[in-house]
């Protein structure tokens, strides 16, 4: 071996010292980002010394798509969470009686109240102002519900454009990488890029990454269909205006239409917030439009003449399409908006008060709508049976995911359950899930991420070597000086 | 080459996440301390929150219960007194009648004494409980009768001395009352004037009341009547007894036709007071009912609200221990923090 050479491979591990210790202040660097993975190069030696091998990133594809998959849940979880959260208001604290069923006891308390002392008006006047808390409470409940659902679309609608712009951004990041390892390029720092990107897609959707040759990455959804080949496949959301208890606009992903329903469950913040406008809120408002309904129903008047020949029409309760009643026995979407106390019997709209007590509320020219035939003060008996029809059995649509058929006070509190056990559950998977999800980025991370220690460690280790390098080349200096002195040639 | 080793930024993150997790039980567990139930109801009991309404409901009901029923136990107090006053009176009234008679004593204090019980009558009659009339069967808001002693004569005293005149050419005033026999007098008690306290002439002359009374719902399954009729049989006798002696001519009669007349006026009088023990029984049952109605309610209430509270509530010292437990692991996560911080190479190279 010759001094040259001894010369040559000294300056090669210089080479490969500056590299280490340049790999190390890269990882130095990044030590607080959480989404870099630690960059390493493998020294290769060789007869003629060391050079160091590419570039290559610290991975673990397994943990990265757990990392995806809770994300993804997480995400999904979360959105579900938050409208819950928002409808569960509907329901609140039991103790504060803010419900529709705490609102309906109080009317039924007013009547029974009202029904003890019937010559009494300011009796007679807290039932129309608990009637008009009814009201209004399925009002605020049914447009609660719409508003929802509204922004559910809005945040689709977002949602769906953002994950257009990350898989553009996902398409550059990914030709980078494959034509980057084509030629041997350290592609390192744009792995951790559509590794990020990757983590990101997953908040909206619920991804299954498939890589190919050359680090080329394929994107499929949950259910096979796909999202990005090279270049990102079509997505299209329709966002018409909702209408109450109908499904809104469809999501197409490279022609595959998606909705709420629970076939198609796509997952990610898209799929939580699909089952939102879709599934959760119109069950649930479908639920309010049943109370509203049962309530008209269960306070309808009807012909009280020897020989009924008139209709039946809408009494203390009144709608849009009064004083007609709605069909029973099945929902009515939106029904619950138009909900309203008939002003015939409030006196604050030129209504009778006397007329709760007495009937012929819903057309006060007929007299055959009145229950209290003699006139007497004291007739109690049509308010005790306003207050027991609340109690009674009615036929209510299955559409609303409740039983069909009890009274509309159980209905009430039945819906009430409804939407809390459902808040309580989703809630209580999403701190699971957030448990979870943080364990699988801790392990991730914790496996491709960057230790401070180690990378100082490493650092010792180079500075030795430097040391070490610049010895040799120092000695061989020193012989090439003896040879040349010993030659004459100094 | 990769040795165990975890990267800084997971070993920062994974206390920084504990602690802030740490930090929202805490807030929860304080505000289930300081207010005894649970920091969200729903959240946490989930679907049985639609049994903790359908209690509530109930308790709400029973609430509503206890009011009416204290507004119907007050109406029922005035018609159980109101019915003891005027037993009181078709008693004493057959008696002293009887006793003036006997004693022959004299006439016109008989009818000073039916007056005056007369007004009694009416008033017991006419007094209203909370705004109501409870003799007026549903016509609750107008009182069931007339003041029959009123100037001008009211309807009842004017169709009655029209009767009389009617039967008899006079009016019962007149000195000419004298020559009536007792078959006259028995012919007119029993015709002319006795239809005045039937149908249709009692509704028309006398009362403003219904025969149907008033109902309340007691208990969550229980109605009772609540409310009492003037056309009652026993007041009616009452009436009956009392304007014979008013407007019976009583002054003026023969001694034969008086006796016939007061021996009638002590019997119906009589009889009236029975009429209306019996009608007072009847409220009496219905005021039992009522009392143990509001015990049933009461006991059921208490015991909704026990099971309410239990679900919503939480138990004091659970939440104590949990407190406690969560400063705790707080305090030791703040500790652990600080040393990890220092527990870099960087301070030893």
């Amino acid at each position: 071996m010759s001094l040259t050479l001894a010369h040559e491979i000294a300056r090669g591990g210089l080479l490969a010292n500056a590299t280490q210790s340049s790999l190390v202040s890269r990882n130095i660097s990044n030590v607080d980002n959480p989404n870099a993975a630690r960059k390493y190069a493998h020294t290769i030696s060789s007869e003629i010394g060391v050079r160091l091998g590419t570039i290559s990133n610290a991975v673990s594809t397994r943990l990265l798509e757990s990392v995806l998959s809770s994300s993804a849940k997480h995400s999904e979880l979360s959105s579900m969470s938050a409208a819950l959260e928002r409808l569960g208001a509907v329901v609140n604290d039991p103790e504060l009686g803010v419900s529709p069923a705490a609102m309906l006891t109080e009317m039924q308390k007013a009547l029974y109240a009202a029904a003890a002392d019937p010559s009494n008006e300011s009796l007679l006047r807290n039932v129309v102002s608990a009637a008009s808390n009814v009201a209004y409470t399925l009002q605020d409940a049914a447009k609660l519900v719409a508003q929802v659902r509204k922004e559910a679309n809005t945040d689709l609608a977002e949602a769906t454009r953002q994950l257009g712009s990350l898989l553009k951004d996902f398409e550059d990041t990914n030709n980078a990488i494959v034509s980057g390892t084509v030629i041997g390029r350290d592609v390192t720092d744009q792995i951790d890029r559509r590794n990020m990107l990757l983590r990101e897609i997953s908040g909206l959707i619920d991804i299954h990454p498939t890589t190919r040759s050359n680090n080329d990455m394929v994107l499929f959804t949950a259910n096979g269909t796909t999202l990005f080949e090279t270049v990102p496949r079509a997505i299209t959301f329709d966002n018409a205006p909702l209408s109450p208890g109908q499904p809104g606009g469809l999501l197409t992903i490279d022609g595959v239409p998606y909705s709420g329903a629970a076939a198609t469950r796509i997952g990610g913040k898209i799929g939580g917030l699909l089952q939102i406008r879709d599934d959760v809120s119109i069950s649930f408002g479908r639920q309010i439009d049943e109370i509203a309904r049962g309530l008209i129903t269960a306070f309808a008047e009807s012909d009280q003449s020897g020989t009924p020949t008139l209709p039946s029409i809408a009494g203390l309760f009144t709608w849009a399409g009064g004083p007609a009643l709605p069909a029973g026995g099945t929902v009515l979407d939106g029904i619950a908006m138009s909900i309203q106390v008939n002003p015939n019997a409030d006196p604050s709209q030129g209504g009778v008060l006397a007329r709760i007590r007495d009937g012929g509320i819903g057309d006060p020219s007929e007299p055959d709508y009145v229950y209290n035939a003699g006139g007497g003060a004291g007739f109690s008996q049509r308010l005790r049976d306003l207050a027991a029809a609340m109690s009674e059995t009615q036929a209510f649509d299955p559409a609303t995911g409740l039983s069909s058929s009890k009274s509309l006070l159980a209905l009430a509190t039945e819906s009430g359950g409804w939407v809390e056990s459902r808040r309580s559950n989703t809630s209580e998977r999403l701190a699971d899930r957030e448990v979870l999800g943080e364990r699988a980025l801790n392990a991730w991370q914790g496996q491709v991420g960057i230790s401070l220690d180690e990378e100082m460690t490493s650092l010792m280790a180079i500075e030795r070597s430097y040391q070490a390098t610049a010895r040799l080349i120092s000695t061989v200096d020193q012989m090439f000086q003896s040879i040349l002195r010993a030659t004459g040639a100094l | 080459m990769k040795a165990d080793t975890i990267s800084t930024l997971v070993s920062r993150e994974i206390l920084r996440t504990a602690n802030a997790r740490n930090q929202a039980n805490l807030a929860d567990t304080l505000k289930e301390f300081s207010s005894g139930r649970l920091a969200d109801v729903g959240k946490t009991l989930g679907g049985r929150v639609g049994g903790v309404l359908d209690m509530r409901h109930i308790v709400g009901d029973l609430e509503g219960l206890t009011s009416t029923n204290a507004v119907v136990e007050q109406r029922m107090k005035f018609l159980q007194s109101a019915f003891g006053a005027m037993r009181d009176l078709g008693q004493t009234f057959s008696e002293s009648t009887l006793g003036i008679y006997k004693a022959g004593g004299d006439r016109g204090l008989l009818v000073a004494d039916a007056k005056s019980r007369m007004e009694t009558l009416s008033d017991v009659l006419r007094t209203s409980s909370n705004g109501v009339y409870a003799f007026s069967g549903l016509n609750i808001s107008v009182p069931p009768v007339d003041d029959y002693l009123s100037e001008p004569p009211s309807p009842a005293r004017t169709a009655v001395i029209s009767t009389f005149t009617a039967a008899f050419g006079f009016p019962p005033d007149d000195p000419q009352a004298v020559t009536i026999t007792p078959a006259q007098m028995t012919a007119y008690m029993d015709g002319p004037f006795a239809a005045l306290f039937e149908e249709p002439q009692w509704s028309a002359n006398f009362s403003h009341a219904t025969d149907e009374v008033m109902r309340d719902r007691i208990s969550q399954h229980e109605e009772i009547n609540t409310s009492s009729t003037a056309n009652d049989r026993g007041i009616r006798q009452l009436y009956f007894a009392l304007t014979l002696a008013i407007d019976g001519g009583t002054e003026n009669l023969n001694a034969e036709t008086f006796s016939v007349l007061a021996a009638r006026i002590a019997n119906t009088s009589s009889e009236g007071g029975y009429s209306v023990v019996a009608t007072q029984a009847r409220v009496g049952v219905a005021q039992e009912r009522l009392a143990q109605a509001n015990e049933r309610i009461a006991i059921e209430k208490q015991a909704l609200e026990s099971r309410i509270g239990k679900l919503e509530g939480v138990d004091p010292f659970e939440v104590a221990d949990r407190l406690s437990a969560l400063t705790a692991r707080i305090e030791a996560s703040y500790k652990i923090t600080a040393r990890m911080q220092q527990l870099t190479l960087l301070n030893y190279l």
